[in-house]
């Protein structure tokens, strides 16, 4: 935080911050983090996934990670209904074949794409599904090889059924 | 035209249905209400009816066609006698319809059945429902951490605003609150009210340089947070004059003692030989008839007093007294 010349109690919830400070923490994580920023971008989307609550959120998106899949243009929708001010991209899902996907933005925003392609690999592993997620500039694609690859991690629809 | 459906299909679309004929017997139900009732044939059995509107009333009102059965509550027969809402429709002579919803009790009956997503028909709301429901929740509890933090950092600052930032002690703003709430309390908690002022001080700033002078101002501090005890307050409110409130019963002979102990502490501050000691001067004024109900009276008195010790040189004390007002 202070490599990029701002201080952590600066940030408070919900309030904007400007494009050029959001990239320039990006930039400078990866640096620290010795990764390339498409690299960092992706481990933070399934970073976002491992964190039980939006994981929970995601979760209801479907009941399977095909479905977490094709339901991602709902995704956006879904955060404007909590947070109406969230200026989220739109996002499309096309089935190209069997169990073979691919998601494009409606703007161009590749590091977005990259965050999405992260929640996409964590979704996959809390689903148990064994998939190939690749990431070409504006697209990403998604081909389910297995998928009940393991077991499911726990998921009930009330909060208060717990984990595991 | 009239439309053929089988019991199973119909459960599938519309998992709280129940198919009823005039004598309460269930010809077909959703699988949601399976789940939650388990087996069972009659309707008097799946919910609580009260006395005096009986089942005999409640399948007369839905065969009746009358249209206040159209919109109904009914409560689960069970550990947790939930309210459901219903709506009936008499599709024949002999059977009527029943759909049923969990409205807002939706959390509670996922909870208590464990229903999945998979029970809930597509076109049904209740995802988005629990969705909503636990995504504010988690946005609640996020905007809760966000206030404590903010509540922090306001009373930080708060602190922050009425401390002198080099001797850690309250300056002018944090004396007038203490000093106009010790002011209110005067008659139960009685206390004097001490002004000192350094003698000398301007001769060490201007041979030694700002940073020794702050060093000495520390130093006076301290001596004077030392030399009162817990309950007293001391402020430094200017560059090197002090207040401090010494809460007494018995102000007239403690203050005397109090004021001596300080200035020989004070002249005990060393300094390089070039120089003569620092000492103070202080002007006291304790608040009785006098000033009335005016506390900046005090405060006035109290520097008239200081002024007055100023002149007798340095070093003294002075009690504030009708006599000495110049």
């Amino acid at each position: 935080m202070t490599k990029v010349g701002i201080k952590a109690d600066s940030f408070l919830t919900w309030n904007e911050v400007s494009d050029n400070i959001t990239y320039s923490i990006v930039i400078t994580s990866a640096k620290i983090l010795e990764k390339s920023v498409n690299e960092f971008l992706e481990d933070m989307g399934s970073w976002l996934t491992r964190q039980e609550k939006i994981r929970r959120l995601l979760r209801f998106s479907g009941s399977s990670f095909e479905e977490f899949t094709e339901s991602l243009g709902e995704l956006p929708d879904r955060i404007r209904l909590i947070i109406p001010s969230l200026e989220v991209p739109d996002l499309e899902t096309e089935l190209l074949a069997t169990k073979l996907y691919q998601i494009t933005t409606s703007k161009r925003e590749p590091g977005l794409l990259r965050v999405i392609a992260g929640i996409l690999r964590g979704m996959a592993d809390d689903y148990g599904t064994l998939a190939i997620i690749t990431v070409k500039r504006d697209r990403i694609k998604v081909a389910v090889a297995i998928s009940n690859y393991v077991g499911k991690r726990h998921f009930a629809l009330s909060p208060l059924h717990g984990d595991t | 035209m009239s439309l053929e459906i089988n019991s199973g299909d119909l459960g599938k679309l519309m998992p709280m249905h129940l198919a009823v004929d005039p004598e309460g017997r269930v010809y077909s139900c959703g699988k949601i209400l399976a789940k939650i009732l388990g087996n069972v044939s009659k309707i008097d059995e799946m919910f609580l009816f009260p006395d005096e509107f009986g089942v005999k009333y409640f399948l007369s009102q839905i065969f009746s066609g009358n249209p206040s059965a159209e919109r109904f509550l009914l409560r689960i027969n069970g550990d947790l006698p939930l309210p459901l809402r219903g709506q009936s429709i008499k599709i024949s002579q002999n059977i009527s319809i029943i759909n049923l919803g969990f409205g807002v009790h939706l959390s509670s009956a996922v909870q208590e059945y464990n229903l999945t997503s998979t029970d809930f028909s597509p076109s049904d709301l209740a995802m988005e429902f629990l969705f909503l429901h636990e995504a504010n929740l988690a946005a609640l509890s996020e905007l809760a951490r966000a206030n404590t933090y903010l509540e922090a950092a306001r009373n930080q600052a708060q602190i922050l605003s009425i401390t002198d930032p080099l001797t850690g002690l309250l300056n002018r703003r944090g004396f007038d609150s203490e000093f106009s709430a010790a002011f209110e309390r005067r008659k139960i908690h009685p206390f004097a009210l001490l002004h000192l002022d350094l003698d000398r001080f301007k001769e060490v700033n201007d041979l030694l340089g700002h940073s020794a002078g702050d060093r000495i101002l520390i130093e006076v501090s301290t001596i004077l947070t030392e030399e009162v005890r817990a309950d007293d307050k001391v402020f430094r409110v200017g560059g090197d004059e002090f207040l401090l409130l010494i809460f007494t019963t018995e102000p007239h002979s403690e203050i005397q003692k109090i004021s001596k102990r300080i200035i020989t502490k004070i002249e005990t501050i060393k300094l390089p030989s070039v120089l003569r000691k620092v000492s103070a001067s202080i002007g006291i004024a304790i608040p009785d008839d006098r000033q009335g109900n005016c506390r900046e009276k005090l405060l006035e008195f109290s520097d008239k007093a200081l002024y007055k010790a100023k002149s007798y040189g340095q070093g003294k004390f002075i009690i504030w007294k009708e006599a000495v007002v110049l």
